[in-house]
């Protein structure tokens, strides 16, 4: 039996100013694998290539915001629950992306670290919740 | 020009009119009283005449019934020729008898003969039923023109309530013009506040967005930072004890390494704290709006006025009472979160401002049109000097940066531009030296307010 430790979740960084996603990865180097991407186009490229368990995704950014990528995440099916980090969480359109079920959270600039790994933990804990509900029910069909 | 201003200017115009048809009728009735009078003045002045001349008439007949009694030389003549000549001036107009009279005084007068004065007497005997007749019809014209002074008075009494009321209705006019004009400069002051507040929201939002990006490096750093250099003083503890302790103290001296190690957790802390008083500053903007609806919700206020009030007690230090009286106001359309916030707000600045042993005082209560919130304490109360300033953004009297001086700004802000509400402070408390109040009046039925949420901006930068 292995004991190796468990992987670092993966989780994919978009926002426009480099320092930010530095910092995730600066103050979380040993809990998560931060993969940084500066812009939307570049995140989709990011999804194309790798898989991630979790997506902190900034919403105020230049071209295309960040319920873009958000709302082409759950298009495409993926099973990437989101964050929404704003620098500003009371626009109507944030709100509205949480609502909607875009996001599963709104995590507000400047964030906490202890916030935010909350957050990370609760929204993988879900996912997982939710991927082995799936494994059983489709063990259950199965049978 | 609104349906109101159209209705007052009708209103005035129908006042206007009244008003001339008042002074048209009291013009009428001055004009009538004065010819009633003067008639009654002439038929009095004819009156006194007559009585007077029936002296005069009645005395020449006893004269003339003694001339003709003692007979000739006695006649005082000259009081005899006096009263004929007044009879025959005065009574000329009346009765060609008078001339008559005035005949017989001159045949009196040159014969004196006893014929004569009893002729005289004869004459005015005939003369007296006369002047009584003349005197009735007089007395009949007076009491005629009685009735007359009777209208009169009763009209001068009816014109002198509708002067009355007219003059009432003016002053309440006048009252109600001033009013609206007080009311209109406050209106002012309100949208140009609200102008200043919507204006300062959209630049803090702007302000806020441009700052928390760097905030967010700034604050997030600060930690890893700390283990850096821990990390570094460890390793060079670490590696001081594997070379000569000369060139260890030398590198130690050289690069300041105990200063370093004693100054690197104070000058982090300093970051800290410098940070998060930025933080707070946005977080007290952002506390009015975070989590708020987009739209109004017809909220119970006084279940939102028992949650905030439960939360503040929660925190609510010793010696100091809160006493509620929330009286059942039903719902209103309002941004709950938004208006629960300014409540808290309100409450917790109260209980700090009254310290130990003091009172703070929460009403909740329902007027014709709006739900009034009250908070009083019994506090030092608001100086005049600043009383004007405690709802400027940043404005605080707290000191070592407990307060951001957001609070009452925000929340006039909430009330005023989001609820179409006022926010109104009152210090000292009416017949005291002593303690605050504010009222927070809310509108049952929204005349304005955005909609939206306080701070939108465009939604892409």
């Amino acid at each position: 039996m292995s004991t190796s430790p468990p992987p670092r979740p993966r989780v994919l960084v978009v926002d426009d100013e480099p320092e930010n996603v530095r910092t995730v990865a600066r103050v979380f180097r040993r809990e998560l694998h931060v993969t940084g991407a500066s812009s939307v186009a570049e995140a989709r490229a990011e999804l194309d290539r790798s898989s991630f368990d979790v997506a902190l995704v900034d919403f105020s950014m230049p071209g295309e915001n960040g319920i873009v990528l958000l709302r082409e995440i759950v298009a495409r099916g993926l099973a990437l629950p989101s964050l929404l980090v704003t620098a500003h969480g009371t626009l109507d359109e944030v709100l509205e992306a949480r609502r909607a079920g875009l996001c599963k959270g709104i995590v507000m600039k400047p964030w906490n670290a202890e916030e935010l790994r909350r957050w990370v933990q609760q929204v993988m804990r879900m996912s997982q919740l939710r991927s082995s509900v799936g494994a059983m029910r489709r063990d259950v069909d199965d049978d | 020009m609104s349906a109101s201003t159209l209705q007052a200017t009708r209103h005035e115009r129908a006042l206007a009119l009244l008003t001339a048809l008042a002074a048209l009728l009291l013009v009428a009735f001055a004009v009538w009283a004065v010819l009633v009078a003067v008639r009654v003045r002439a038929v009095r002045a004819e009156v006194e005449q007559n009585v007077r001349w029936l002296g005069v008439v009645s005395a020449v007949q006893a004269r003339a019934g003694e001339i003709a009694a003692a007979g000739e030389g006695s006649l005082d003549e000259a009081r005899v020729l006096e009263a004929l000549d007044e009879i025959e001036r005065r009574v000329a107009a009346l009765a060609g008898d008078a001339r008559e009279g005035r005949a017989r005084v001159e045949a009196l007068r040159a014969s004196g003969s006893a014929g004569d004065a009893s002729a005289l007497g004869a004459w005015c005997a005939g003369f007296v039923p006369q002047l009584r007749q003349r005197t009735r019809e007089l007395s009949e014209q007076l009491a005629a023109d009685w009735s007359s002074i009777e209208l009169v008075f009763l009209g001068a009494v009816v014109l002198a309530g509708v002067a009355l009321a007219l003059l009432v209705v003016a002053l309440r006019n006048a009252r109600r013009l001033r009013e609206t004009s007080e009311r209109l400069a406050d209106a002012q002051v309100v949208l140009a506040e609200s102008e200043r507040l919507t204006a300062l929201g959209r630049s803090m939002a702007q302000l806020s967005h441009e700052l928390n990006n760097p905030l967010n490096v700034i604050a997030n750093n600060v930690a890893p930072v700390r283990e850096h250099g821990e990390a570094l003083v460890a390793a060079v503890d670490a590696l001081s004890s594997a070379v000569p302790s000369e060139l260890a103290r030398e590198v130690h001296e050289r690069h300041d390494v105990e200063f370093v190690r004693e100054d690197l957790p104070a000058a982090l802390a300093a970051i800290g704290v410098a940070t998060d008083r930025v933080r707070a500053v946005f977080a007290d903007l952002a506390s009015f709006s975070r989590g708020a609806a987009p739209t109004r919700t017809e909220e119970d206020l006084g279940a939102l006025a028992q949650a905030t009030l439960a939360m503040v007690r929660r925190t609510l230090p010793e010696g100091v009472s809160l006493d509620a009286t929330l009286e059942p106001v039903g719902t209103a359309a309002v941004f709950a979160t938004s208006i629960g916030q300014v409540m808290h707000n309100l409450v917790k600045n109260a209980v700090e401002a009254v310290g130990e042993g003091g009172t703070v005082r929460v009403r909740l209560e329902a007027q014709a049109d709006h739900v009034l919130f009250t908070v009083e304490d019994d506090g030092p109360g608001v100086p005049a000097a600043i009383r004007a300033r405690v709802f400027e953004p940043f404005f605080t009297t707290k000191r070592d940066g407990k307060g951001t001086g957001l609070g009452l700004s925000v929340s006039r802000h909430v009330v005023v531009q989001r609820h179409g509400g006022t926010l109104e402070l009152v210090s000292p408390l009416e017949g005291r030296d002593r303690g605050t109040r504010f009222e927070m009046r809310l509108p049952r039925i929204p005349s304005h307010g955005e909609g939206t949420a306080p701070y939108a901006t465009e939604p892409n930068r």
